[in-house]
């Protein structure tokens, strides 16, 4: 019954619109998921119960006082997110703010600067909530460029709170407000110290009660161009990531970018080295992460650029990236009339190197200090490589055209985050993608939903995937067909390179309106993992209905 | 502002006194003086190449609580990802009894383990490797670091013939404290000493060696409740006495052909657990053959 009157009440929030009362003022916004699950053996999907999953978020305003709550509901949830199961409040705050002060009591996302060190968030998609339940104070000094943060609280982890204590604090400086006040250059500092106080209940081991993290941070920019280095080190913080070695943990990240009109040129590298920072040493996946590593790889969004995800190794990782985005002019050959725009990245990542320490058996012994590690010399093992280029051009008013290739090698021999298949091993993954984008606008109708003449699209996308490993080769094909703010799509992935040749189709409709939307899905969805900047998820194959709404107010 | 910069390096000062820098030796001396003993059920896979690194942790656990610490290695049947058989991975690891078993322990990932089937861990009754130490010092000592009393001991004694291979155990349960007789007791095969392809991290290590393995349930994957067994007088104190034979040969696991000749690496391992809770009161491993 419980269950059932919060749907309601997260049904009704989407029906609730902003409410201005003066000085007072009551927003948020809200989402419902709800999907279902039929076996079907094509896919090695099983039946399970429909899951529904939402969230209202509601903020009040008065003056400069906020008071926020957020309202979650979880029932049958998929495998990998079961501990969120109920419905209750799962985020509350009281905030007082004005120009030099900001205070926060309650939960709290906080980041600084990239995350090397700290960054709590909320993502309902990948099931990650690890926002910060305590006090936080902001001082800020835009005369001097001065903004500092500090903060103390438990991490959340799903309806619960771990019990080791956070205490963090930041600071960044503009030097130019104060110091270089006539420089050309734009010259910012940043530093952060964050603490984690954890008691050792081990029986066996030795282990660090406070740990701390440091990160020092700088960015230089004159006109076109900006340099960034960014810093971290943390004390030994034997965890069940890291197998209970004793290593100090660093990072390292520099990226410089250069951009004009037209030109836009990114280069970036990194080295991170035993930096799992979570608020209990025994969290695994994705629980009770206190930091965030910045991923270097595309954001990919096509279906079968997805399949191979790279997620960030906190545990070691050394690579780089390059991107290039340039628009050839308009009226040129290669130009044509509208121009014609050329993307390409380039990312690796090698694991670092690592040379049997002192006092360890083998690498990466329990109870030792783990591995040696020369700084500067790459590992043994490339983890990652992607080679993208993109080719956007628009061919008259009506019709655009995107092409993209895509060339990358995904070590799931050490990775090991793909699902094999039956009688086979991790490998190292070689692929080549094909896609070819097509939007169409193909005038005006009349609709009976509309009351003026509805504008129309089509979208089409085909791809192919390429590849002697693994699950064998892909096709894909979608079109979307869009009245205004009505849309329709179809699409395939085929797997034909695999023995089954499973077909996973679906077919989707969707209205928007203002800040509402809603989207009904049937069909398959393959197994794999699901990645929003360098996090993953694993996601089991299923096949059935999604029902989607989302709205703001 | 100026007047602030001393309160803020304060509060950074503060922050980094309270880092804890641990200098070696990382590990504590094993001093025990416990007298319980505790079960591991570790649950592994030959192409789980993450495995060997629990196995490697047992191996630590068991130098620091000495004989207060025995495992048993069973590859759960259900995950054919990692235990399943092929050309490269040859060996059957698996047995009907010990896949029962791995699936009521909510063995649905690799590698994990109960502890004297305590309930908690991250799956049922499942644990990762780096909470086994905790929940051992649990069953083992009180609030206070003081050894926990058995309440159950057993004297195991076997007798094997050469000419069948048949095994005779005899198992004598001595109740060193008043209990309740909602008690199994439950007899099985272990064998050490197989060599067998294993994934270990990226690499696959041809003869690695395989220990503790789960090989047959000598009387049902759960056992018998031990108030079926003759109730006697056991060394001034009362007990059951519980006598069971066993064959070694294909019926009792398909790996134990005509041609198998690894008797002596091979064990009894007898505990008693309470059927309602689960949880194991009492474990003893006893070798076949005495070197």
């Amino acid at each position: 019954m419980c269950k059932k009157i919060s749907v309601i009440i997260l049904l009704l929030s989407c029906n609730v619109f902003s409410q201005d009362y003066g000085n007072h003022n009551i927003s948020g916004n809200s989402q419902l998921n709800y999907q279902t699950f039929q076996e079907d053996n094509t896919i090695n999907a099983d039946k399970r119960k429909p899951y529904t999953s939402g969230y209202t978020n509601l903020l009040y305003n008065y003056n400069q006082l906020s008071i926020g709550t957020r309202l979650e509901l979880y029932n049958n949830p998929i495998p990998g997110l079961t501990e969120y199961q109920g419905y209750g409040i799962a985020n509350k705050f009281i905030q007082y703010k004005n120009r030099n002060i900001d205070v926060t009591i309650g939960n709290f996302y906080e980041e600084f600067g990239s995350g090397l060190i700290l960054r709590s968030y909320f993502d309902p998609n990948l099931g990650i909530d690890n926002s910060i339940n305590g006090f936080r104070l902001k001082a800020v000094s835009p005369k001097y460029g001065i903004y500092l943060t500090t903060l103390i609280g438990h991490q959340k982890s799903y309806w619960e709170y771990s019990k080791s204590l956070i205490r963090a604090i930041n600071l960044d400086i503009g030097l130019n407000n104060f110091l270089l006040k006539n420089w050309e250059s734009i010259i910012n500092l940043g530093g952060s110290f964050v603490t984690k106080k954890e008691f050792d209940n081990d029986p066996i081991y030795i282990l660090p009660a406070n740990i701390g993290a440091f990160n020092g941070r700088i960015s230089i920019t004159k006109k076109n161009t900006s340099v960034n280095l960014d810093y971290a080190y943390k004390i030994n913080d034997p965890s069940a990531e890291n197998n209970y070695i004793y290593k100090n943990g660093n990072a390292v990240i520099l990226t410089t970018n250069y951009s004009k009109k037209g030109l836009g040129v990114s280069f970036g590298a990194k080295r991170i080295q035993n930096m799992s920072f979570r608020s209990e040493r025994n969290a695994i996946l994705q629980d009770l992460n206190i930091n965030y590593i910045t991923p270097f790889t595309k954001q990919q969004a096509y279906s079968l650029a997805t399949i191979y995800p790279y997620s960030s190794q906190a545990n070691g990782e050394m690579g780089l990236q390059f991107d290039f985005y340039y628009t050839v002019p308009k009226k040129s050959k290669i130009g044509g009339k509208y121009g014609t725009q050329i993307n390409i990245n380039f990312s690796n990542m090698f694991s670092i190197n690592k040379t049997l320490a002192s006092d360890a058996e083998v690498l990466n012994q329990s109870g030792t200090v783990g591995y040696d590690s020369n700084f500067w010399q790459l590992g043994e093992d490339q983890l990652f490589q992607e080679f993208n280029i993109e080719v956007s051009k628009k061919i008259n008013r009506n019709l655009k055209l995107i092409g993209t290739y895509i060339d990358l090698i995904n070590n799931d021999k050490i990775l090991k985050s793909q699902s094999i298949p039956e009688n086979k091993q991790h490998e190292i993954i070689k692929a080549k993608i094909v896609i070819l984008e097509s939007l169409i606008k193909t005038g005006s109708i009349k609709f009976p939903l509309f009351n003026k003449p509805a504008r129309t699209s089509i979208r089409t996308e085909i791809q192919h995937l390429y590849t002697e490993q693994h699950f064998g080769n892909w096709a894909m094909g979608l079109i979307e067909y869009k009245i205004s703010k009505l849309f329709f799509s179809v699409q395939d992935l085929y797997n034909y390179g695999y023995s089954e040749k499973p077909h996973y189709y679906s077919t989707s409709i969707g209205y928007n309106q203002g800040a509402h939307r809603i989207t009904i899905t049937y069909g398959k969805q393959r197994q794999g993992l699901f990645c929003v900047g360098g996090v993953c998820r694993e996601v089991p194959a299923s096949n059935g209905f999604l029902i989607s709404l989302t709205s703001s107010f | 502002m100026k007047k602030r910069i001393p309160a803020i390096l304060l509060i950074i000062l503060l922050c980094w006194i309270s880092c804890d820098k641990i200098e070696p030796p990382y590990i504590e001396a094993g001093n025990q003086s416990a007298e319980k003993t505790i079960l591991i059920e570790k649950f592994t896979g030959h192409k789980c190449s993450n495995c060997p690194e629990a196995s490697r942790k047992v191996d630590e656990l068991k130098d620091f609580y000495k004989d207060n610490l025995i495992s048993i290695a069973i590859h759960p049947g259900a995950l054919t990802e990692f235990t399943g058989i092929d050309e490269n991975y040859p060996y059957d690891f698996t047995t009907n009894a010990s896949d029962l078993i791995a699936t009521d322990m909510g063995a649905s990932f690799l590698p994990l383990g109960t502890v004297n089937r305590v309930a908690g861990g991250i799956s049922n009754r499942c644990f990762t490797k780096d909470e086994w130490a905790q929940e051992i010092d649990n069953l083992l000592y009180d609030d206070d670091g003081n050894p926990l009393e058995k309440n159950i001991d057993f004297s195991i004694n076997t007798s094997l013939n050469e000419l069948n291979k048949e095994l005779t155990i005899q198992t004598n349960i001595i109740l060193l404290n008043n209990l309740e007789t909602n008690y199994n007791l439950c007899l099985v095969i272990i064998e050490d000493g197989i060599i067998s392809p294993q994934d270990d991290g990226s690499e696959t290590i041809q003869d690695y060696e395989h220990n503790d393995i789960y090989r047959s349930a000598v009387n049902g994957a759960y056992g018998e409740n031990i108030t079926k067994f003759a109730f006697v007088s056991l060394e001034g104190q009362s007990g059951y006495q519980a006598t069971h034979t066993l064959i070694f040969n294909e019926d009792a696991n398909v790996n134990w052909t005509n041609d198998w000749n690894n008797i002596n690496n091979c064990a009894v391992l007898a505990y008693v657990y309470d059927t309602e809770t689960l949880v194991i009161e009492h474990v003893q491993k006893h070798h076949i053959i005495h070197e």
